[in-house]
């Protein structure tokens, strides 16, 4: 694997993680492509064999944490900004720790990531929350800088120990 | 403890200690949660033979499961022998399921089955240790209730004039509606918060959600918003709700639409749509919000029904479901879902907004202090009454009517030895 695509999309990834967690999110919004589709699933315990994880997780036409598009992460976003948001008021502090970067995949246009998240949130006097869980990305060069052109957040919970999920994974 | 006196309807006022005292909770585990029927779970989830979910009836895990027979069938999640808990997936199809300590298993009507080494037990009556089932199991339009009292009234009785409203969700369409999730979370708030902020709060909208309305993010087309007309109902029971009047103009079942595409549904169906409500519920009412007695809350307009799951007295656990109408397509289903989760749900730009509001005031029931100075509900409203034939008790949206109308049932609830003490006289329409 070319160790200079590792790098940069090492970097991409850390440069993603210090916008959310500086709270820039306008900026953030635009690592994405304007086709985006951002989409976490929920997950159930089911009696599904070891190695068919996805059985765990809901499908299209299921249920979902997110399924959005550009468009609807904007009003997200804008909201946060909105001063009456008040999952966000005041606001959350975040760490995002990315790790296990893998890419599975590069077809010259498009490259396949995998990676692990874990993101700490403490808000307010005592809201403390972990969030675990993994990111399956497709990346796509525009204009030679890259972009997520599609997301699948992978969270390890079933049951969300979390009383909102009023940040970006 | 002296239950009604916590509770002063008269002066509005209501003792802190109801969200967050645990003698009070633990009397509503016993009173309330073997009593009531309780939401477990939609029939699409469970269509077919062998077909289980897992539910919670108040405290208590339950396997909901359909038989071989198609019949469904409720029971405490625990073996008989020793009390492991026999099912440890969320949902799935089992003709069997075995008890991973010692192996007994139990087929899908909750018969013990197979035991091992059972000539040990000189002779285990096979038949007095099956799985421990609820008193009684019914569904109302694909929702399916369960109760631990034999004594329970019909469903549909304890249910009474609140069906007739459930039905605008559940029987626009031939062939009803399925479900989709539940998404699980768990809040540091009492389950009354939820349960009382659904059956009625139209009152908190603007400075919980300002924001989402600012974005143009909303429940409801604008058209409703700017007649803004509505009323508070209070079914009997306990169950409640807070609903929209249609602006005369635009009357018909697609005028509380969020979304373009679900307004041209709405359209398109409206002669179904009507000729299975009728006039008034099709084209002159729009419930938004309400709460079956004790902890199923309903959102019609967004699609979404959840389930507050004590967790304790400072604790729940919310089940939420969306609602789609089974014989739409799978785009205007997406839609629907989408219009509900993005709203309603642990990332719904609504609801995100709505849990520290519910975890301060259960934080303030726990206050030495604060429990000195009752909490108000003395919001009496001023709007004119409704002119509509609608089944319950209207009352002015803007108002704590449905709130005290609750927290009345439950009061009498908790302190009810019988249902004769518990269940309203019907309305007579």
């Amino acid at each position: 694997m070319n160790r200079d695509l590792r790098r940069e999309i090492e970097d991409f990834y850390y440069l993603e993680a210090e916008l959310l967690d500086g709270r820039k999110l306008r900026e953030w919004l635009e690592l994405f492509t304007d086709d985006v589709h951002y989409w976490m699933p929920i997950r159930h315990n089911t009696f599904a064999r070891p190695e068919e994880l996805c059985e765990e997780l809901s499908k299209p036409g299921e249920s979902y944490y997110f399924n959005d598009d550009k468009e609807t992460l904007r009003l997200r976003v804008e909201r946060v900004y909105s001063k009456t948001a008040w999952a966000e008021m005041p606001p959350s502090r975040t760490r995002h720790f990315i790790s296990n970067i893998r890419i599975k995949q590069d077809n010259g246009v498009e490259i396949d990531t995998h990676s692990n998240f874990l993101v700490y949130r403490t808000r307010m006097e005592k809201d403390r929350d972990v969030f675990v869980g993994t990111r399956q990305d497709v990346l796509r060069r525009v204009n030679g800088a890259l972009k997520i052109a599609r997301r699948t957040i992978i969270l390890d919970q079933a049951v969300l120990d979390a009383k909102n999920i009023s940040i970006f994974l | 403890m002296d239950i009604k006196s916590l509770i002063d309807p008269e002066s509005g006022l209501i003792d802190r200690r109801i969200f967050a005292d645990r003698e009070i909770y633990d009397l509503e585990l016993r009173q309330i949660f073997t009593r009531c029927w309780l939401y477990l779970g939609h029939e699409s989830e469970v269509p077919n033979p062998g077909d289980f979910t897992a539910a919670y009836m108040g405290e208590e895990p339950v396997i909901l499961w359909r038989d071989l027979s198609g019949r469904l069938g409720a029971y405490l999640n625990l073996c008989r022998h020793r009390g492991n808990q026999v099912c440890r997936a969320d949902r799935g199809n089992a003709k069997l399921l075995t008890c991973s300590y010692h192996g007994w298993s139990y087929t899908c009507d909750g018969k013990l089955a197979l035991v091992p080494m059972v000539d040990a037990f000189g002779g285990l009556d096979r038949e007095k240790w099956g799985l421990i089932p609820v008193a009684r199991i019914e569904s109302y339009k694909g929702l399916i209730f369960a109760t631990f009292d034999p004594q329970a009234p019909t469903l549909l009785k304890y249910l009474g004039d609140m069906a007739w409203y459930l039905d605008i969700l559940l029987d626009r369409r031939d062939g009803g509606t399925e479900a989709s999730g539940p998404h699980r979370w768990v809040v540091e708030a009492n389950w009354k918060t939820a349960a009382e902020n659904f059956g009625g709060d139209g009152y908190h909208i603007t400075a919980t959600h300002g924001s989402a309305r600012e974005l143009g993010i909303d429940t409801t087309s604008s058209k409703t918003r700017q007649w803004n007309k509505g009323c508070q109902i209070a079914c009997g029971n306990g169950h409640i709700l807070v609903s929209w009047i249609t602006p005369p103009d635009d009357a018909g079942p697609w005028f509380a639409q969020p979304d373009e595409r679900l307004l041209l549904y709405m359209k398109e169906h409206c002669a179904e749509i009507e000729s299975r409500l009728g006039r008034v519920r099709a084209r002159q009412i729009a419930p938004s919000a309400g709460t079956v007695f004790p902890n199923l809350s309903v959102h019609w307009l967004t699609r979404t029904i959840r389930v507050w799951h004590p967790r304790g007295p400072d604790k729940m656990e919310i089940w939420s479901w969306a609602i789609v109408d089974k014989a739409a397509s799978p785009k205007i289903k997406d839609a629907m879902r989408f219009v509900s989760q993005y709203r309603f749900s642990p990332t719904g730009v609504f609801e995100q907004d709505d849990m520290d509001n519910w975890i301060h005031v259960t934080g303030a029931a726990k206050s030495l202090i604060a429990k000195r100075y009752p909490a108000n509900y003395q919001m009496s409203g001023n709007e004119p009454p409704v002119a509509l034939d609608l089944r319950g008790q209207a009352a002015s949206r803007f108002s704590d009517h449905n709130q005290l109308n609750l927290y009345m049932h439950w009061a009498k609830t908790l302190e009810a030895r019988s249902w004769d003490e518990i269940t309203d006289k019907p309305h007579e329409s």
